[in-house]
């Protein structure tokens, strides 16, 4: 699978619509060329077929053209109809001459036969026959050139192929030789000479052989396409029923009088009609082929304007299907995720054990999502578990703190509350001696007191058991109380101290007030325990969204090496501290984590010898209404008894 | 440190009933309320501590809360219960330190809660401004 990484990186960085859009357009690109290129040979064929259908329009009149001319050769009274299919052909000209290259030589056509009718009275029979085949010939040459210049010539299919070569080329040579053999018959019908006979022969024969091929190509046709056969076979039978009629005729004269048969064809004048005839025929079959090919050539181009609409019309669909498969596969994995999301987040902020049943995922996918529903299931359900047995785990946790809280405070209960009393001299007065000894133990026994306090506190810290209040308090009531507790611990060791609160600082904050007050008292009683000359000065300051506790001493100072872990349980700065001042070391590992619980920090600048500096800031939050000030006597007990 | 001394006779004119089960606990309370003055009767559960009350209508009740047999909530539930001492008020004195457990004793109906261990100094100072602060008791004291 070494050779997927590449695909696996790109795909990764894209979002779901933009791999959707990638792997289509990869699929899309080699399909739509290949599209656009079959698409534009269909457009080519069109453009080639609609070529052919201008030439077969122009060649419409010029048949008809050729038709009045051949029958303008024999009868005078046409030439009217001559001028009206010139005409004719002058309109097409106009309008698809340029396209077909045609207009000079037609323009040739035009002139000659202009020039013919004005010189028809004074040339000789001999020459007006010459002149009107040379005509014929030139019309011929039109129509080929028409073919040419059509695509016609070039036409790919049998059917229409054979259909173009029998009106473009077959049956004009026919007519040709049909109009030759009126001509040269007329001029040797009085005197045919030996010649004159062998020549009409001759066309008679090439008019037979060019009729053949033609039917030959027709065949083809036929069979190509069947269905044209009964619109071309009647008119096909009728030009080859009046061909043979008077071939035959010929052919039979030959047999039984040789040439005098011919003589007597000729002599008698029923050429005349019968030649006419079959010119007449000829035409009738040309008018119709040229017809049929017409339709063929417009069935062609609605075949193929129908094919390219049907293939665009199915990319269409298939485009918009695809688009609409891949909308609902993106559709399904966002539903997907977003229930799996949900599902987390209920998990997440469910209310366990007892009561909830675990969540579970459920989807609708019977898919690879589906595997992933399954595996979250899975994790959830082994989260759930394990949540409940740390729930269960914290609440014996609690209560073994709660029982041993307890257990501890019963015997020193005694041992400081006779203590007390035998000090306070309740039972009698005490000598001074004992009174001293009586002060080591109430001494100890307070210290012990404050060590179960710290460890119980760290304990409740650490198991996440330590709940803030958030209530409206006096600042400076509040600060009033540490003045009070931290001036008189000052006189005991002859130290001044003195308060500084901001001005700035309003009147009732949002917070923990006894925890704050742990904190402060623990850096109030530290400052004092270690000053022995000069004081310790409390400022309180606003600090912008925070407010600030600054707790100076002048004091002995910590040494640079140990401020990095004075803010750790069990930490003092060395074991001769805690022989020469006590304490256990968790104050401040307390100070800071409560300062931490709170949003604020806590942080110390020192010197050995030099005092220190301990500042402790927390969010200040406006209260909206005077906040009622605690009671001193009320923050006494906490002190003494918490 | 400690507050200022009381005169000897200051709770001359009060009846206390102090209930614990452990006896140097009791022992303590006993001392320091006699020093003060003040008529003392105590018992070590809750049942006793309700007939006292009852029979001696005492001005205050200072109990222990765990204790075998009835315990001190039930007790405090009691005295709420009966008509004729429904309003004494009774103080909690326990060494259960837990916050949680200080905010349901006052949320159920205890007056104050006190924890051990107790430093008789400030006992007397708690119970002092306890008293004071409810008029038709305040009265009684001889400060």
């Amino acid at each position: 699978m070494q050779f997927l990484n590449p695909a696996i990186q790109l795909l990764n960085r894209l979002r779901y619509p933009q791999k959707f859009m990638l792997i289509a357009l990869v699929m899309l690109f080699p399909l739509g060329i290949l599209a656009a290129q079959s698409a534009s040979q269909a457009a080519q064929t069109i453009d080639f077929t609609a070529t052919e259908r201008v030439g077969v329009v122009y060649l419409i009149p010029v048949l008809d053209l050729l038709e009045a001319i051949q029958r303008a050769a024999a009868d005078p009274a046409a030439q009217a109809d001559v001028e009206t299919a010139i005409a004719a052909v002058d309109a097409v000209d106009a309008e698809l001459g340029e396209e077909l290259g045609v207009p000079g030589r037609w323009m040739g056509i035009r002139t000659a036969w202009y020039a013919l009718v004005e010189s028809l009275d004074t040339l000789s029979v001999e020459a007006r026959a010459q002149a009107f085949l040379a005509l014929n010939g030139e019309i011929a040459r039109l129509i080929t050139e028409v073919g040419n210049g059509s695509n016609l010539i070039l036409d790919p299919d049998i059917d229409t192929y054979y259909l173009m070569d029998t009106v473009v080329t077959k049956l004009p040579i026919t007519l040709n030789y049909l109009s030759q053999m009126q001509l040269y018959a007329a001029l040797a019908a009085d005197a045919p000479s030996l010649a004159d006979l062998e020549r009409l022969i001759l066309i008679t024969q090439f008019i037979e052989t060019n009729q053949n091929t033609m039917l030959n190509g027709l065949r083809y046709a036929f069979s190509e396409t069947p269905a044209i056969v009964s619109r071309l076979q009647p008119a096909i039978q009728e030009q080859q029923n009046v061909l043979q009629t008077f071939l035959l005729q010929l052919e039979q004269a030959e047999i039984t009088n040789g040439r005098s048969g011919w003589s007597s064809w000729l002599r008698d004048g029923s050429y005349a009609p019968q030649v006419a005839a079959a010119l007449a025929q000829t035409h009738q079959l040309a008018a119709q082929v040229i017809t049929v090919l017409d339709d063929l050539l417009a069935a062609r181009l609605n075949g193929l304007s129908g094919s390219l609409a049907i293939v665009g019309l199915m990319a269409a669909v298939a485009v918009v299907l695809a688009a609409y498969l891949f909308a609902a596969f993106y559709v399904s994995v966002k539903r997907a995720i977003h229930t799996l999301e949900q599902t987390a987040q209920r998990m997440i902020g469910g209310t366990l054990p007892g009561g909830t049943l675990p969540e579970t995922l459920v989807l609708e996918n019977r898919d690879e999502l589906a595997q992933v529903a399954t595996a979250f299931n899975d994790i959830g359900r082994e989260l759930i578990g394990a949540r409940d047995r740390a729930v269960q785990a914290s609440r014996v946790k609690d209560e073994f703190v709660a029982t041993v809280s307890h257990e501890l405070r019963t015997p020193l209960n005694s041992i400081i509350g006779y203590t007390n009393i035998l000090q306070l001299g309740m039972r009698g007065q005490v000598d001074a001696e004992a009174r001293e000894l009586l002060g080591y133990v109430g001494d100890s026994s307070v210290r012990l007191l404050s060590l179960i306090n710290d460890v119980l506190d760290i304990a409740k810290i650490e198991a996440g058991r330590m709940e803030l209040l958030d209530k409206p308090f006096n600042v400076r009531a509040l600060v009033n109380t540490w003045a009070t507790e931290t001036a008189g611990l000052a006189r005991g060791k002859n130290i001044h101290f003195d308060v500084r609160i901001d001005d700035a600082l309003p009147e009732a904050l949002y917070g923990d007030e006894t925890r704050i007050t742990q904190v402060a008292i623990n850096l109030l009683s530290n400052a004092v325990k270690f000053t022995e000359k000069g004081g310790v000065e409390l400022a309180i300051i606003a600090q912008g969204e925070h407010w600030q506790i600054d707790v100076t001493d002048t004091g002995i100072g910590i040494p640079a090496d140990a401020l990095d872990y004075i803010f750790d349980e069990f930490r003092q700065v060395d074991g001769s501290t805690q022989r020469a001042y006590g304490g256990t070391g968790l104050g401040l590992a307390i100070a800071r984590k409560l300062t931490m619980m709170m949003g604020g920090r806590i942080w110390v600048r020192s010197a050995a010898g030099e005092g220190s500096t301990f500042t402790v800031t927390l969010p200040l939050r406006t209260a909206p209404a005077p906040a009622h000030s605690i009671k001193e006597q009320a923050h006494v007990s906490e002190t003494l008894s918490a | 440190m400690f507050p200022k001394p009381y005169p000897r006779d200051v709770l001359k004119d009060w009846t206390i009933v102090a209930v614990d089960d452990d006896p140097g606990s009791l022992g303590i309370v006993s001392i320091v309320l006699q020093h003060y003055s003040a008529t003392l009767f105590t018992a070590t559960n809750g049942q006793q501590g309700l007939d006292l009350t009852l029979k001696h209508r005492p001005d205050v009740v200072i109990t222990d809360l765990s204790m075998p047999g009835m315990d001190g909530w039930t007790m405090m539930d009691a005295i709420h219960a009966a008509p004729e001492i429904a309003r004494t008020p009774v103080v909690a004195l326990t060494a259960q330190a837990m916050p949680q457990h200080k905010e349901q004793a006052i949320a159920r109906g205890f007056t104050r809660y006190i924890t051990k261990p107790l430093m008789p100094s400030t006992f007397i100072h708690d119970l002092v401004s306890l008293l004071a602060d409810v008029p038709e008791l305040a009265q009684k004291l001889r400060l």
